[in-house]
């Protein structure tokens, strides 16, 4: 069976989960599967954002969008509405 | 003809381009692909006795159907055969690059495999075992540093090695449902049949749900076809408990692994922070951003716009002494009229040395830009920039196209257009391409210093601050305007890039990039401008002067040289100066007195003396008499005085004619509706011209505001004193600044866009929706202005403030996302 619920993904992940866009400079954390179809998916695919890597968010633009973060050795910008579809897992 | 056919394939950043420069030099050309406005760039490389067709496919990460990069380069791995497919891999990121090998090896293609940036990669400690790596793929692979050009010649060397690899990579747990479309696939006649090499890749897109792939068999198959396709892909879901998609990347990714494990050994795996990491703790840092951005930009600017112009002043007197070569091999000036080959033949000169003075600027701008884009820093500038441009539609990499038009008044819209190539999401980049020549280009700067000067003398220092930043005001609230509107529909990409390392850029590379597109620059927009000069002049020309006034400037002449003739009877010299000979005479003595103007220091200014001496003997003891001679003297003073005559019948036969004129009664005709705006009948003939080239806008006014008789006013106070200004000036004045700058773009830009939207109606729409908003808010200002009886500076303050708001207003509505709201599935 497949819901679709049109909320905000936060609130039905458990505390630990978070979407991409929440992370704080410097903080690591585990992509764990990721919410968007099409072309974004693909995009994200193929930069690497694999479920199960690690990913680093390395800064903020100065006006707070889009995003810089670090996946292995390579540095990917993204805005905050495609960083919103990557459900992602503090590392504690 | 060529022996060999080859295809470049590779990610972007992968220094694709670099190679290619390397292996085909100069012996290159841009072309679009069929049908769409992606740059098809060909060349040619001897090599061995051999001849190589090179062909540079759009840097791709993957070869699905989602963008329309990918759609180019899938469809012409496919359809244009190819004899070899050169792969060119970043070493610095073979994880990355392998994806796309892969996936060229699965689709069947003759493969060869260059690995560049091996410097990079071994600076970051990867060592790469080319040997296993051959092996492992079954390919041939040879190493390279494109930038510095090692290693090419056996890239090159290479090209005759590719082959189909035998590597397989498997999908276990979907293997059955391949077979079973595999077999599904016999049934269409034009992909089954033939057994292709690649009709597993047919397969796993098919399964994926390849739309592209989808619609171009939907044509040849039945409904129940399609139905089994859906049963056996959802049988695949089923199984697998997620998308088919999904899996064969994850297939593919750990495929990517297994060989990274085998063939590469990385010596400091601790993460250390590289140079171009430390580089961006400053540069993209908060605070620093914004500075060395706004730093970036000014020397962009110093050193083209500023710099550049003053460059000019130099290579103007090549291109001036060019129209002098020509004017001297056209037919010869009359005494009133000149031969239509004379003039028109002077006209395109001047049309084209125009565009041709601008080649120092471009030449600089062009160069910068390439330092920017090799450097890495164009994409660190989107990501700075772009929050404020989305917000209208735009996108980050909005930021080069709208600096190169003239943010700060002084740019070009056709490099500025041509530089919107660069910008991935389609949508954005239309709404650029529209925007941009809202800009203040060069060519608008006279008109705005004309006015400013008539009219706010006082108040200069404000108008220029308003005009060059209400255009950028009107560019955002038009880009918004046309996102929601026409462009609504058109394909969006996501914004999540690569942000490249940092390089030094080469010379050569900077080099080449600069003249090559200086070069597409002078080829495209000149012949264009050239031919539709000729339309202007035509246009500008007929129906010409009527006759009985003709016969009135005729007597005037004749007067004049009646007069003439008076001080030459009785001297020694009225056998030389006869009727037949005066036009010599006086074309000569012009043609004089223009080339001491140009020249400069006492040696060229005697070498003038000495050629038009040798040129003309006789005569030019009249032009410059020898001192002491009183009868030369009195005989040059009627010559000086005819010359003058005779200047002043032509402007006023030049001003008859442009009245006359097809333009000139079109200007006429639209006079009754341009009033609402403030224009009379010359204002408009002035801006119909200046859609040729904005520069003609303050020549043509210079034309309609003669001056009458000896008087020498300066072109600022005949306007301000004329009759149709002074009524309203102020308010006429900033209807018409309001209007110039949100003005339909220029001749050049206007065919610039047919060639980077690749439609006609969008070149329609690029004309149309200026002039409607220029009008709208030019007759608007005006009429309240003149309702209100507002002061200039009062009405201009009035528009920039409506405008300021409505764009903050916008801004900071919260927009609805461009995305549909994430769905959630449990």
């Amino acid at each position: 069976m497949i819901n679709i619920i049109n909320v905000s993904p936060l609130s039905v992940l458990n505390i630990m989960k978070c979407t991409l866009s929440t992370l704080k400079p410097g903080e690591i954390a585990t992509i764990s599967r990721h919410l968007a179809e099409g072309p974004v998916r693909q995009r994200l695919l193929d930069l690497g954002f694999m479920p199960q890597s690690s990913i680093e968010m390395v800064r903020y633009a100065p006006l707070g969008d889009p995003i810089e973060v670090r996946i292995g050795r390579n540095h990917v910008l993204l805005r905050k509405t495609e960083a919103n579809t990557v459900i992602v897992k503090r590392n504690a | 003809m060529y022996e060999q056919k080859i295809l470049l394939a590779g990610q972007q950043n992968a220094g694709k381009s670099t190679l290619f420069n390397r292996l085909t030099g100069a012996r290159q050309h841009v072309a679009n692909y069929p049908g769409v406005t992606v740059d098809k760039k060909v060349g040619v490389l001897s090599h061995q006795g051999k001849r190589f067709q090179l062909v540079d496919l759009p840097g791709t990460y993957s070869l699905t159907s989602f963008s329309l990069e990918e759609r180019v380069a899938r469809k012409a791995l496919r359809e244009e055969r190819a004899d070899t497919v050169l792969n060119i891999l970043d070493a610095a990121n073979l994880s990355r690059s392998m994806h796309l090998t892969l996936q060229l090896i699965e689709m069947g293609q003759p493969l060869v495999i260059a690995l560049n940036m091996m410097d990079v990669a071994a600076k970051q400690g990867t060592h790469i075992d080319v040997e296993k790596l051959q092996t492992t793929l079954d390919l041939p692979v040879t190493a390279c540093i494109g930038r510095t050009g090692k290693g090419v010649d056996n890239v090159a060397n290479s090209l005759n090695t590719s082959r189909q690899s035998r590597f397989l990579l498997r999908y276990p747990d979907i293997e059955t449902h391949i077979r079973a479309t595999e077999a599904l696939l016999t049934q269409i006649p034009s992909l089954g049949n033939k057994a292709d090499a690649y009709s597993r890749w047919l397969a796993l897109r098919l399964l994926e749900n390849d739309q592209e792939l989808l619609d171009s068999v939907d044509a040849e198959c039945e409904a129940a076809w399609r139905a089994s396709l859906a049963q056996i892909q959802n049988k695949a879901e089923a199984e697998l408990e997620q998308s088919v998609s999904d899996y064969i990347i994850a297939c593919r990714h750990q495929a990517v692994m297994h060989i990274l494990e085998t063939c590469v050994t990385e010596q400091n795996k601790t993460a250390t922070a590289t140079l171009s990491q430390k580089i961006d703790r400053l540069v993209l840092n908060r605070y620093c951003a914004p500075l060395c951005l706004l730093a970036t930009v000014f020397f962009i600017y110093q050193c083209s716009i500023v710099w550049g112009y003053e460059l000019t002043n130099y290579t103007w007197p090549y291109l001036a002494s060019l129209r002098e070569i020509v004017a001297a091999l056209l037919p010869e000036a009359g005494f009133l009229h000149d031969p239509y080959l004379r003039s028109l033949g002077l006209w395109v000169i001047d049309s084209a040395n125009t565009l041709l003075n601008y080649v120092p600027i471009f030449l600089i701008l062009f160069a910068l830009i390439a330092i920017l884009e090799d450097s890495g820093y164009m994409a660190r500038i989107a990501f700075i920039a772009d929050k404020v441009l989305s917000k209208f539609g735009l996108h980050g990499q909005s930021t080069l196209p709208l600096i190169l038009s003239g943010v700060f008044a002084g740019g070009c819209a056709v490099p500025g257009i041509m530089a919107t190539k660069g910008i991935p999401d389609n949508r954005a980049r239309m709404a650029t391409i529209f925007t941009v020549p809202f800009m203040n280009c060069l060519a608008k700067v006279p008109l705005y210093t004309l006015l400013l000067g008539i009219f706010f003398d006082k108040n200069k220092a404000l108008m220029m601050f308003y005009i060059s930043t209400i255009t950028i005001i009107a560019a955002l609230l038009v880009a918004k305007l046309l996102t929601n509107t026409v462009l609504k529909k058109s394909e969006t990409a996501p914004f999540v890039m690569e942000l490249p390392r940092y390089h030094l850029p080469t010379l050569r590379s900077v080099a080449t990039r600069a003249i090559e597109r200086t070069w597409t620059y002078v080829r495209k927009v000149g012949t264009i401008v050239v031919a539709v000069s000729v339309v202007i002049f035509v246009l500008l020309q007929f129906p010409g002067v009527p006759e009985d006034q003709q016969a009135q400037y005729q007597q005037q002449a004749e007067q004049a040289v009646a007069i003439f003739q008076k001080s030459v009877v009785g001297t020694d010299y009225e056998a030389v100066l006869t009727q037949e000979r005066l036009p010599q005479l006086i074309n000569l003595y012009t043609d004089y007195k223009r080339a001491k103007l140009n020249a400069q220091g006492a040696e060229t200014s005697k070498a003038v003396n000495a050629t038009f001496a040798a040129r003309d003997p006789e005569l030019f003891q009249f032009v410059a008499p020898p001192r002491g001679d009183k009868v030369l003297k009195s005989i040059h003073r009627a010559l000086r005085k005819l010359a003058r005559t005779r200047k002043q019948i032509r402007l006023e036969m030049k001003e008859q004619q442009l009245e006359n004129s097809m333009l000139g009664s079109f200007g006429r005709a639209i006079e009754p509706i341009s009033q609402y705006a403030g224009f009379d009948w010359k204002i408009n003939v002035a801006l119909l011209s200046s859609f040729a080239a904005r520069e003609s806008s303050v020549a043509t006014l210079g034309v309609l505001f003669q001056q009458d008789d000896e008087s020498n006013e300066k072109l600022e106070q005949r306007i301000g004193g004329s009759e149709e200004f002074s009524a309203k000036g102020e308010l006429s004045a900033v209807a018409l600044i309001l209007f110039f700058a949100l003005y339909p773009p220029c001749l050049a830009t206007v065919m610039m866009i047919r060639v980077q939207t690749g439609q006609y109606r969008w070149m329609l729409l690029a004309i149309a929706l200026p002039s409607v908003i220029g009008f709208g808010v030019a007759t608007l200002v005006f009429s309240l202005g003149t309702y209100f009886s507002l002061s200039g500076v009062q009405a201009m303050s009035g528009a920039y403030f409506t405008a300021l708001i409505l764009l903050l207003y916008l801004g900071f509505k919260r927009s609805k996302p461009l995305h549909k709201p994430e769905a959630l599935t449990t």
